[in-house]
């Protein structure tokens, strides 16, 4: 019984020392200084945002307005510091001629050379403007969500997170190191990615993709007009309802491809082990995809129906 | 999308029946004009930024006040309807703008105070641990005869410890957060791809 007994404790204490890591969770105080903010839009204006640390939403209304709101967010386990550290914290909302600026940044402590701020910081904008504003984002270390816009758009982005829903018009994405969620896409796409994971349902309009260093996964429809992908060490899936109804032209080097077994084309190497592949369907009108893959793997698949 | 011509000698005989136009003779010479004088222009508001200031003598500003202190002649103004009407327009056009300018550079601003409770699993800091192992894999990678395989792997592992630095300082700015964690995870699971080819390569 006593041996029994201290088999369990044992296995008790083996079971705690294994466990990888105990959930620890504190309580903190969270100071947010809100700022709302309107502004008339008129044709020709922009907004540009440079954010750091910031969460950012973009949506649309039919009011020939931009409204904004900053919060300033900081959390700590005391009031007071988490109070003096939030005044760290600088936003900037102001347009200068057709230009709406939108920034934050942290600034130093009065004294000190660096600020060092001990509270956990971070932002959060909420934009709220007519469909054909052109919008210009700069965010590190973040996240933004983008819906609905149908003009200009031009993100770049570091470390974050960037989700894309109903977009149309022109628009230009870098990002690197990150990851962009892409949903109901239709215009004039150029997108430069690097060590970046990227996935785009229903797309459809013209795209033009480079990646290096990623998993690309492209969910085309019907409408999709025009792709081309040049992408370096990176694993690509394309999908398309009828893949058989598309022209391609792939070209591969240190890669593997597979296609779809409807589709009859054949491969030709080159003397540096470079293979190529063309095939056009046999209808009047048909999309164009140009894909180039190097030192990565490309799998071309029927989309099925969610 | 590539587009297949049925009727190509059609197509190509409409094209070629298109009339054809040349721009007027004058259109170059007023572009250049026009170009000139906005060079001009620019030339013109870079001097004005840097024309010299000069503080006015104490006197006129002493004038001035006294002037402000005088009382108004309303009454001069009245007698005369149009100046009356012209001003009563300019101070609705004033009150607009200003309303229009207020409403533009203030907003609202509050701030507000909660509580909750932060899951902070997994934030210490334990990615530096292995550095003086990756600096050692590297310092005899250094020893190597270069080739074309190792110089990609430096210049990727460079990269990649940039990254991390970038995130670390940023960490210690803002705080850590699961998001930053989960990113600085990823690079530091690519820089241990890389270096373990780089030992493989010793």
């Amino acid at each position: 019984m006593r041996y029994s007994f201290a088999l369990l404790l044992f296995s008790l204490f083996l079971t705690c020392a294994t466990v990888p890591m105990i959930a620890q969770t504190i309580k903190v105080q969270v100071i947010t200084k809100k700022i709302e903010k309107t502004f008339q839009f008129k044709e020709g204006y922009e907004v540009n945002i440079e954010g750091e640390k910031a969460e950012v939403n973009i949506q649309t209304w039919e009011k020939k307005e931009i409204q904004v709101v900053i919060e300033l967010i900081a959390k700590h386990p005391e009031k007071a510091v988490a109070e003096r550290d939030l005044e760290l914290m600088k936003h900037l909302a102001q347009r200068v001629k057709n230009k709406i600026y939108l920034r934050n940044y942290l600034s130093s402590a009065e004294g000190k050379e660096k600020s060092e701020p001990e509270a956990y910081l971070s932002v959060k904008y909420t934009i709220t403007l007519p469909a054909e504003c052109p919008v210009y984002l700069k965010n590190v270390f973040g996240a933004a969500n983008i819906s609905s816009l149908t003009n200009r758009l031009r993100v770049n982005s570091e470390f974050s997170r960037l989700g894309l829903e109903n977009l149309k018009g022109a628009v230009e994405i870098k990002t690197r190191f990150g990851d962009l969620i892409g949903q109901d896409l239709d215009g004039w796409f150029n997108i430069q990615s690097r060590r970046s994971d990227l996935t785009l349902q229903n797309i459809s309009g013209r795209f033009n993709i480079q990646a290096q260093y990623g998993t690309i996964r492209l969910f085309a429809n019907e409408d999709l007009a025009d792709l081309r992908l040049d992408a370096e060490k990176s694993e690509v899936w394309f999908y398309h309802p009828n893949p058989q109804f598309v022209g391609y032209s792939l070209n591969a080097r240190g890669s593997e491809v597979k296609l779809p077994s409807r589709l009859n084309a054949r491969w030709l190497e080159s003397d540096t082990g470079e293979r190529k592949i063309t095939f056009s369907p046999n209808r009047e009108y048909y999309p164009n995809v140009s894909i180039r893959i190097t030192f990565g793997n490309l799998h071309v698949e029927k989309r099925v129906a969610p | 999308m590539e587009y297949r011509e049925l009727n190509r000698n059609t197509l190509e005989r409409a094209i070629r029946e298109l009339p054809g136009y040349t721009p007027e003779q004058e259109l170059w010479t007023a572009i250049e004009a026009h170009l000139e004088q906005e060079t001009q222009d620019k030339h013109l508001r870079m001097a004005t930024h840097q024309l010299p200031l000069y503080s006015p003598p104490p006197l006129v500003w002493e004038n001035i006040s006294n002037e402000l202190a005088q009382k108004p002649r309303l009454r001069k103004l009245w007698q005369r309807p149009g100046f009356a009407v012209a001003a009563s327009i300019f101070g609705v056009l004033l009150s607009v703008g200003a309303w229009l300018y207020l409403s533009e550079s203030n907003g609202t601003q509050m701030v507000l105070h909660s509580t909750e409770m932060l899951d902070v699993t997994g934030f210490e800091g334990d990615w530096d641990e292995d550095e003086a192992d990756i600096a050692m894999v590297v310092s005899m990678i250094e020893k190597l005869p270069a080739n074309e395989n190792l110089s990609a792997l430096k210049t990727e592992l460079e990269e990649l410890n940039e990254a991390k630095a970038v995130l670390t300082n940023n960490m210690t700015q803002y705080g850590k957060d699961a998001e930053m964690i989960r990113r600085l995870s990823k690079i530091e699971r690519e820089r241990s791809k890389i270096v373990k080819q780089m030992a493989a390569e010793i």
